[in-house]
């Protein structure tokens, strides 16, 4: 597949402007945060909006334009986080993510991008098997301490790989997140054991910046790995690993004999069977930030390649089944907080497919942190306004990028993972 | 030719350096839009043959006054847009610096007891309508889509809505306005210290402003507007869940006192009818049209896939719709108490009966009466009407505005017999001969209707047909003067043989002149000829004339 395959819906597009707002006018409850795509909230010209890529890459193949700072710009500050490829599709066929994806592959295939940020994370990758740039042999530290099957060297087996993730693993002040979900599987009795220093990245970084021949590399070896560890089950606290391997990982074609699960949806069913029962009470009201990637995009997007037969005098048919981002992970960590006692929840305006953008994802953190920084707080204002004294997720990097803006912009309101929560309800 | 980097530099200084561009990825992005490959020269492609100078983007109207002063001192042209959805947001001219208003986006007030919001240019009215329902009002939202600007409908263009039964063209819906005339000068039309009215004191100018179709950005720039709202019967917030058959959404509960009906009639005679006697009885809160069975299916399985509409037509579900149903109509009641729901409903089978109309049973059972109740109201409140794009556009025929009677009954079967004989062809989306949009206003007494048909922007065969159809329909209509044209003159779409100016030097004898009037007004209120001529005047077409 290739960007120009995607010429037909580039000329399809009809710049109504639907990519910018939250689908359906039914849906927008409010002036303020009406707005689905966080590029252009920001950055007001149109050509940052789905619709704008749109027409850039097809300007781009045409020849009107070049390959510029403007463009690179255009194509890069931009969290890729599949909003406008939700909202257009409420009304056409339109692949929206896919060319944007496509467009950035094909930039890094001529040697135009990705960004300079972007390249230490690709030689991390490279060299380290992260994005953190960090020693292979620190990756398991987070475990110190902790009795957990090291499934590494293949003498232990385990029905479940527990997949930490880059940012879990390193982040000194994310590091407790992983303890406590091991402690919390630990306690359920699941049967699970790690990786640690042979745990690989999982390349949704590197996928999201056009990076695809080591993308596919780091894929096809994690998709051996962990058929050959014989596992039922991947479950990771990450969502960016679960958004790649759930819904990137299947397009290569490999045999995956393992379920991605998301660390939550896997707690959440252990607080249903009553291997887990959270007990004691926190008294907090708070909010649930919908991440990207375990949301609209851990939905399996089968591109169709620009494949399609004309129907019905010039009905342009594609041979793929449309997906609207129902299918990602939206219940579990509200079935999670909703199990903890006293505990106050409120909704956001902007949730479940449609949520918004923290503004970190598909590398506008490290290229353009003025953007991710502004999305955040768009998003910061918007959970309190629910009242909440704390913005919940499930996200490493939604996290990193909310406790920046929170610290930022001074707001009174803590960022908080779910499974912080959970630890102490327990 | 360019703008001198000293010009560059003056119009950077008003607005800021990130708030202006001349980088050609973000010009390509205003040219290239939805029917510009209807103008000659640019089909089949969808860009303009020329791009902008550069991009503003002002903040305040303070700056957009700025801007069009330096317009003025330096001798550039210029042509504001907010949402800009079709080509007529963008200049057809040569070396236009292109004013793009998405940074002025602000609700400045609700007065709910007055009935009225304050807007400046980008607010859409997904946004307003979402504050409005709030304090129990509406506003009669544009048939291109929630995600479209409700300033620039009500000032700038067309004027149309899917509630303008009860609330009006939406040229009456513009109250006060603030306004940068062509030659920099502000003024408000209204009281200087009220937004209740776009009237007086002294002579109103509202005609001056828009017309009736809008000058489409042709004659200055409003900055910001008073909209009219309407009464709301509903609750502050639309409750919707997942599960729906089309969007994939439906109501997470009924909504009170509402109904959505689908009515049909044998013949456009009786339709005509139904209009007017559901117009006195002003009993609906919304009325529209989405064509004849065939194009109904079209519309809703767009919402889903264009595989889902393969599949109705594979299953037999539209044949049999088609055999069924003739010329149908979508209304919604809404009330404001059970007495009146239960007052709206008896009347609405009164007048449904009186008139030979019938509602098909079909509709009365699952899943067509789910499909109504449960969905079809979101589409209709919320007007997410962007579905309508199968293969990236829609072009339309007999595009008419007039007295229901002479709209819907005149025109209704020449445009299908033309539309059919393209169908055959194979270059528009077989549909069906009653693709027919409707929008009615002044108690349906007057009408906007208009016959889409479907193209693939991306199928050179199937834009040349459109302009074919498009072509032998003006060419067979053209001493028609029962209606008014809006297709040429609101839409701005020319003919694809002809520039918009020629073509409204060609219509303007059939209604009043308009066009020398229109090129009057432009040169008394733009007298350094600045503002954009692509929509708005006829420019070089009056050369012969005497203006």
């Amino acid at each position: 597949m290739a960007l120009e395959d995607y010429r037909n819906d580039m000329m399809r597009c009809v710049r109504c402007s639907s990519c910018k707002f939250i689908p359906l006018g039914s849906i927008v409850k409010s002036w303020q945060f009406a707005y689905g795509c966080p590029a252009s909230k920001q950055m007001n010209f149109h050509s940052y909006s789905g619709s704008g890529k749109l027409i850039a890459a097809l300007s781009w193949l045409d020849g009107r334009i070049g390959v510029t700072p403007e463009l690179l710009d255009v194509v890069y500050r931009c969290s890729l986080c599949g909003l406008c490829d939700v909202s257009c599709r409420m009304g056409t066929d339109m692949e929206v993510y896919e060319i944007l994806h496509q467009l950035r592959k094909k930039l890094v295939a001529e040697g135009h991008g990705p960004m300079p940020a972007h390249k230490p994370v690709i030689e991390s990758v490279r060299n380290y098997d992260n994005v953190w740039v960090q020693p292979r042999n620190r990756r398991g530290r987070w475990a110190k301490g902790l009795s957990v099957k090291d499934l590494s060297k293949g003498k232990e087996k385990a029905e479940v790989l527990y997949f930490v993730g880059c940012t879990y693993s390193y982040a000194s002040d994310l590091m407790h997140i992983p303890r406590l979900t091991a402690e919390l599987f630990t306690r359920a009795g699941v049967d699970f054991g790690i990786l640690g220093a042979r745990e690989l990245c999982c390349a949704s970084p590197v996928y999201m910046v056009g990076q695809q021949d080591l993308y596919e590399e780091y894929a096809k070896k994690n998709i051996a790995m962990f058929n050959e560890l014989g596992v039922k089950k991947v479950v990771t606290s990450c969502a960016g690993c679960y958004g790649v391997f759930r819904s990137k990982y299947p397009l290569l074609g490999e045999d995956m004999d393992f379920e991605v699960v998301h660390a939550e949806e896997y707690l959440a069913e252990l607080i249903g069977s009553g291997a887990l029962v959270p007990k004691n009470k926190v008294d907090l009201s708070v909010t649930f930030h919908d991440p990207c990637h375990t949301g609209r995009m851990a939905e399996i997007r089968a591109p169709s390649g620009g494949g399609e037969e004309c129907h019905l005098g010039c009905l342009p048919v594609k041979n793929v089944e449309k997906v609207l981002g129902f299918d990602g992970s939206y219940d579990a960590p509200r079935e999670i907080l909703a199990a903890i006692p006293q505990m106050k929840f409120s909704e956001m305006e902007r949730i479940r497919e449609y949520s918004f953008c923290c503004g970190s994802g598909g590398g506008a953190k490290s290229a353009f942190p003025d953007f991710a920084l502004s999305a955040a707080s768009d998003r910061v204002e918007e959970a309190m306004s629910t009242g909440a004294e704390a913005l919940v997720t499930n996200c490493p990097w939604c996290e990193k990028n909310f406790a920046d803006a929170v610290r930022e912009t001074g707001a009174p309101i803590r960022v908080v993972d779910t499974i912080e929560l959970l630890a102490q309800s327990l | 030719m360019p703008l001198s980097k000293d010009v560059y530099r003056v119009f950077e200084d008003i607005v800021g350096e990130k708030n202006i561009s001349d980088a050609d990825v973000i010009l390509d992005a205003y040219t290239f839009n939805w029917l510009v490959e209807f103008h000659p020269g640019c089909a089949p492609g969808k860009y303009l043959q020329n791009r902008p100078l550069a991009v503003i983007l002002p903040g305040s109207a303070g700056e957009v006054q700025a801007i069009v002063r330096a317009c003025n001192r330096y001798g550039v042209k210029y042509k504001p847009s907010s949402t800009a959805y079709g080509s007529h947001a963008f200049s057809l001219q040569e070396d236009v610096l292109h004013i793009d208003l998405k940074r002025m986006n602000r609700i400045i007030d609700i007065d709910a007891k007055n009935g009225f919001a304050v807007v400046e240019p980008y607010v859409p009215w997904c946004q307003l309508n979402a504050e409005a329902m709030k304090v129990g009002l509406f506003g009669t939202a544009h048939q291109a889509g929630s995600q479209a600007s409700a300033l620039a409908n009500v000032t700038s263009g067309w004027g149309m809505n899917t509630m303008g039964n009860h609330g009006g063209h939406n040229a009456k819906n513009a109250l006060g306005v603030e306004w940068v005339l062509p030659d920099g000068e502000m003024i408000r039309l209204g009281p200087p210290d009220a937004w209740f009215t776009g009237d007086g004191p002294g002579p109103s100018l509202r005609g001056v402003m828009r017309g009736h179709v809008g000058a489409l950005g042709g004659n200055g720039v409003y900055t910001k507007c008073a909209v009219k709202l309407h009464h709301w019967p509903g609750p502050s917030t639309i409750k919707t869940a997942p599960g729906g058959v089309f969007s994939g959404y439906k109501l997470a509960e009924p909504l009170e006192r509402a109904r959505v009906y689908m009515v049909d009639t044998p013949d456009y005679e009786t339709l005509a009818d139904l209009m007017y006697a559901l117009g006195d009885a002003e009993v609906c809160y919304a009325i529209m049209r989405v064509g004849g069975p065939e194009h109904a299916f079209a519309i809703l399985a767009g919402a889903i896939s264009n595989q889902t509409l393969v599949d109705w037509h594979e299953a037999g579900m539209v044949e049999a719709a088609a055999n069924e149903w003739n010329h149908p109509l979508i209304a919604l009641l809404y009330a404001e108490s059970d007495r009146e729901f239960a007052y709206q409903e008896k009347v609405f089978h009164q007048v449904v009966e009186e008139c030979g109309a019938s509602i098909p049973v079909a509709v009365q059972v699952s899943p067509f009466k789910d499909l109504l109740e449960e969905e079809f109201a979101i589409f209709l409140i919320g007007n997410d009407t962007h579905w309508a794009h199968h293969g990236g556009g829609f072009l339309i025929s007999a595009g008419y505005m007039g007295t229901t009677d002479s709209v819907i009954r005149h025109m209704g079967y020449p445009a299908e017999k033309l539309k059919m004989r393209y169908v055959e062809r194979k270059g528009i989306l077989a549909d069906g001969p009653d693709s027919t949009y409707h929008n009615s206003f002044e108690h349906n007494a007057y009408i906007y209707k208009e016959l889409e048909f479907h193209y693939d922007a991306a199928n050179a065969y199937s834009v040349e047909e459109c302009r074919r159809l498009v072509a032998e329909e003006r060419d067979t209509n053209r001493e028609q003067k029962d209606g008014f044209e809006c297709q040429d003159i609101g839409l701005c779409l020319g003919d694809a043989r002809m520039t918009i100016q020629e073509r409204f030097a060609e219509l303007g004898p059939l209604y009043g002149d308009f066009h020398i009037w229109q090129e009057r007004m432009k040169r008394a209120f733009d007298p350094n000829d600045v503002a954009d001529r692509s929509t708005y005047g006829i420019g070089t077409a009056a050369r012969n004339l005497k203006v």
